[in-house]
């Protein structure tokens, strides 16, 4: 059914019902592991939603999800067009962030068991982890509208972090209103915290750089430590996309066509519906984005306290903060005019070029730093956004690696081993709170990272900045 | 009759038996908290009622498993038994329908139960379940698995020559 159009590229063509075609990013290599795998399906299915722009895109680190895949992307006009909780996800805004220090890695050596050791002990995680502080409905309220800003104002990390997050770490058109008396609930307890699963702090290492200038403007350099946090919204995020679906899926008899999948209901972006999901995710992506700032700053707090140095001399800064999972209002060339689109990154991470308005100051010259968290183990990459991404991928490309393995088969593939020890033979200190996370989480369960980022690198859509090896990790 | 799980890449599925519907949906309940925790581990000293509804039977089925998995996330109540689950005919109905004689498994029972009905559009479902468990203590009970979520995707629920059968998929 796929249709090769070049070395990086293979079209879904058009059959049934699709409104537009799909094409997936990705490699020989990478093909294979697809293998029977039901993300085609699934590009093609949205493929199928009203409005939908150019093409239904995927990422090379596509998977299975549920109604969209992982790793897809899709634009919608904004006149005849859909907003699709499914195509956001669960978690929204779902994200990265990496902060750079001034420390090398030849100077910590021997103290990142330590420093595992207090960053898991400060920092919640795992299943349900609440946090320190309860907050007040009305105090929760103030979050889900200034998002980061919120939490830079209690204190926690300082204006210049705002600087290099997307968005400046807040969505406009976020209302606490449109969020249930549940997703509020949920919330309270369980800012500032990392979570379960995927979700990670990992201090890195610089060990390749590919690009000296953007590396330069990155403030990248070898043998440098750096720290990647990969944490969304909680479980508020959750309940805000759960309540939203049902409520789509009561009323998908009046979208006027056939829903090729319940998850993918959606409503209009112009009727009531599309616009109070889009208050509730951005009031959700703000959430989010206090979280990981909170996180940052207990990661500095730990810094300095463990290693005895001062923030001076730690200079822990925030390189940037993207999110991998959210659905945005975003202006993108459409048949040679610039069209203000909905643009549904679920698992994507946004690529932007050199020059564009919505760049920190620091970064309009080289682009926006494309962070791509890798699994455990592996370490991660940061790229650096491209023309060719804003004018063929919405500006966006790959999030990460992408599972191969079911939770199940990586459970049984690690039966019998000490995981743990694996990973510190590979040179990592790892410590989780969950009993099957390690399990579920090892580097075979994913896509090869390098092939992944040599997809979007060969296609153009972000360019390869550096190579990060991790060497210590905390998992929920 | 039980469940068994299902691969799928980036999240788990569950495939559920039931001798009767309120076996079936009794059964996913049980699959779902065992997802969660180990449920020998629990009590029944709590207990809740809920009340579900749904557009048809699979969104009566998810809408019932959204309910329990907030149960845990929002109220922190993990299921331990399910005495009784009773299925109402389609609510626009409701007023003027006459009970059905009782049909029982074990402990469980449906009541009013047309099972011949097709999932017409209009034909809502509803449910109400007594529910028996224990307030989640994370000093007592180990938490397997985050649940985020239990999604539409491939979600179904039909008649087999042996009873119900049902699927659903969580994300995790």
């Amino acid at each position: 059914m796929l249709k090769k159009i070049d070395d990086c590229r293979w079209e879904v063509p058009m059959t049934g019902g699709m409104k537009v075609p799909g094409v997936i990013y990705t490699s020989e290599r990478l093909l294979k592991d697809m293998g029977s795998d039901e993300s085609q399906k699934q590009v093609a299915n949205v493929a199928h939603l009203p409005g939908i722009v150019k093409y239904s895109l995927a990422m090379p680190d596509v998977h299975w999800g549920y109604g969209f895949p992982i790793g897809g992307v899709a634009a919608f006009d904004m006149d005849s067009g859909i907003i699709s909780p499914g195509g956001v996800g669960y978690d929204i805004n779902c994200g990265c962030r990496l902060m750079t220090t001034r420390l090398a890695y030849d100077e910590i050596r021997g103290n990142i068991k330590e420093l595992v050791t207090a960053l898991f002990q400060n920092i919640p995680s795992g299943v349900g982890s609440k946090g320190d502080l309860k907050l007040s409905v009305k105090e929760e309220k103030k979050v889900l509208e200034e998002g980061a800003g919120w939490a830079v104002r209690q204190g926690f990390g300082t204006p210049a972090d705002l600087e290099t997050t997307e968005d400046g770490g807040r969505m406009e058109g976020a209302d606490p209103e449109k969020i249930s008396d549940r997703a509020l609930e949920r919330g309270r307890e369980q800012l500032g915290t990392l979570g379960s699963g995927n979700h990670f702090l990992e201090i890195e290492v610089v060990e390749e750089i590919f690009d000296p200038i953007g590396a330069a403007a990155f403030g990248l350099e070898l043998g440098q430590v750096v720290v990647m946090i990969h944490s969304g919204s909680r479980g508020l995020g959750y309940q805000v996309c759960d309540d939203y679906l049902a409520r789509m899926v009561k009323h998908s008899g009046e979208l006027g066509f056939p829903l090729p999948d319940r998850q993918l209901a959606c409503a209009y972006l112009k009727d009531s519906r599309g616009q109070d999901y889009y208050a509730a995710m951005a009031a959700a992506a703000n959430y989010a984005w206090a979280n990981r700032q909170m996180l940052m700053h207990w990661t500095r707090e730990t810094f300095e306290k463990t290693l005895h140095k001062g923030p001076r001399e730690i200079g822990m800064k925030l390189l940037y903060d993207v999110c991998h999972n959210i659905a945005k209002i975003e202006t993108f060339p459409v048949e040679g005019k610039e069209v203000q689109l909905c643009v549904h990154r679920k698992g994507a991470t946004r690529a932007l070029p050199p020059g564009h308005a919505a760049l920190p100051p620091a970064y309009l010259k080289i682009g926006q730093p494309v962070l791509i968290p890798g699994n455990m183990g592996t370490g991660s990459y940061v790229l650096v956004g491209t023309e060719k991404a804003y004018t063929d991928t919405f500006g966006s490309a790959c999030h990460g690696a992408g599972r191969v393995m079911s939770r199940t088969q990586a459970m049984k593939a690690s039966k019998g081993r000490s995981i743990h020890r694996e990973m510190a033979d590979l040179g990592v200190t790892v410590m989780a709170s969950g009993r099957g996370t390690l399990s579920e989480e090892i580097p075979a369960a994913y896509k090869n990272l390098d092939e992944v980022v040599a997809v979007v690198h060969r296609a153009g859509l972000a360019r390869k900045v550096a190579r990060l090896r991790a060497v210590g990790c905390i998992k929920g | 009759m039980g469940y068994r799980i299902l691969d799928h890449t980036a999240d788990i599925g569950v495939e559920v038996h039931g001798a009767t519907l309120a076996d079936l949906f009794s059964q996913a309940a049980f699959a779902l908290v065992d997802l969660l925790t180990d449920r020998a581990t629990l009590t029944g000293a709590t207990a809740k009622v809920i009340r579900i509804e749904g557009a048809d039977m699979t969104d009566l089925w998810i809408n019932y498993l959204r309910e329990i998995l907030y149960l845990f996330n929002g109220e922190n109540f993990l299921l331990k038994d399910i005495p009784e689950i009773t299925f109402n005919a389609p609510t626009n109905i409701q007023h003027s329908r006459t009970p059905n004689p009782t049909e029982s498994h074990n402990i469980l029972s449906v009541k009013g139960l047309d099972i011949n009905k097709s999932e017409g559009k209009a034909a809502e479902r509803s449910l109400e379940a007594s529910l028996l468990g224990t307030t989640y203590n994370p000093r007592r009970h180990t938490i397997k698995t985050e649940i985020k979520a239990v999604t539409y995707h491939h979600a179904e629920v039909k008649q087999t020559p042996e009873g119900w059968q049902g699927i659903f998929i969580v994300d995790v």
